[in-house]
């Protein structure tokens, strides 16, 4: 149990580091992808079954498909000679580093006893069933409003990525005329 | 049984990250990319006590937080799609017309 903890712990945190370190977006992707998979790794070592199963869905399946996606329509230049940190960076590594300190110190220093009650093992705990059991009765309205919630990001999304009028005419087609189109113009092209 | 501060130190590292990559990227998807981190720290974070607690509701808020997540990446993605062909950049420098 501890091998697999630190391996999907250490791998984790590497490909972590990878994704904010990397000058290749496409790199930071793939790598997120990885950090996705080592989470959902450790939610089966903590008994989340369903939950792994959806993070696994969810965020390495459908986020980082998301992020590939809207990397390549952008069509980022593959070596970017950019500066990538912004002037900031010293100061922010150097508070972030003491917060994750002073977080891993404290949360250690309160948890330290708590273990887990005892037959814990024996039955999992986050089965589908459980979960639905309690999402339909007691979490119905955070559920409704969960899908709300989708649905308004997904009408913000297409009207924010839509194409604009300003666009077409810089495309500079005329998108209504017909012999712009690559359509035969007699019978014996088709052959 | 692994003991809980250990998880709880996987899940501070991954969210002290994704501060890092959110304070100090210029690029706005590497920045998108380290909220996911964020967010993925807390998951787990909320995970692990409710294993250790043997509370569902745990998991049920992380289901949640999942879902809003999932939006929030898309809504973020299409700002930054829109971002780019407004500026054709992504560098979050020069992101400034409401600076003073």
């Amino acid at each position: 149990m501890y091998f697999f903890f630190f391996l999907f712990a250490i791998v984790g945190v590497f490909s972590a580091l990878m994704v904010i370190t990397r000058r290749n977006v496409m790199h930071a992707a793939l790598f997120l992808l990885l950090t996705f998979a080592c989470v959902g790794a450790t939610y089966v070592l903590l008994r989340a079954e369903m939950l792994a199963a959806v993070q696994v869905l969810v965020y390495a399946g459908a986020v980082t498909v998301l992020f590939l996606f809207a990397i390549l329509l952008v069509n980022i230049p593959r070596v970017v000679r950019v500066r990538q940190w912004n002037r900031q960076s010293s100061l922010a590594v150097a508070i972030a580093g003491l917060t994750g300190l002073w977080l891993i110190i404290a949360t250690t220093q309160t948890f330290r006893t708590l273990a887990l009650p005892a037959g814990a093992l024996d039955q999992p705990l986050g089965t589908p069933r459980a979960i639905g059991q309690l999402l339909f009765s007691d979490f119905m309205l955070p559920f409704e409003i969960a899908s709300l919630i989708l649905l308004a990001a997904m009408v913000g999304a297409i009207f924010l990525a839509r194409e604009t009028a300003l666009e077409e005419e810089r495309a500079g087609t005329d998108v209504t005329a017909p012999d712009q189109v690559g359509r035969p113009q007699s019978g014996r092209q088709l052959v | 049984m692994v003991p809980l501060p250990l998880f709880l130190a996987f899940g501070a590292l991954l969210f002290v990250i994704g501060v890092v990559g959110v304070l100090t990227r210029r690029n706005a998807i590497i920045v998108l990319m380290s909220i996911e981190l964020m967010l993925n720290a807390a998951n787990l974070t909320l995970i692990s006590f409710s294993h250790y607690l043997q509370d569902l509701r745990g998991q049920i808020f992380t289901l949640f937080i999942i879902a809003v997540a999932a939006s929030e990446a898309a809504v973020g993605l299409a700002l930054v799609i829109s971002l780019y062909r407004g500026k054709a950049t992504f560098n979050l420098d020069e992101v400034n017309l409401l600076k003073w």
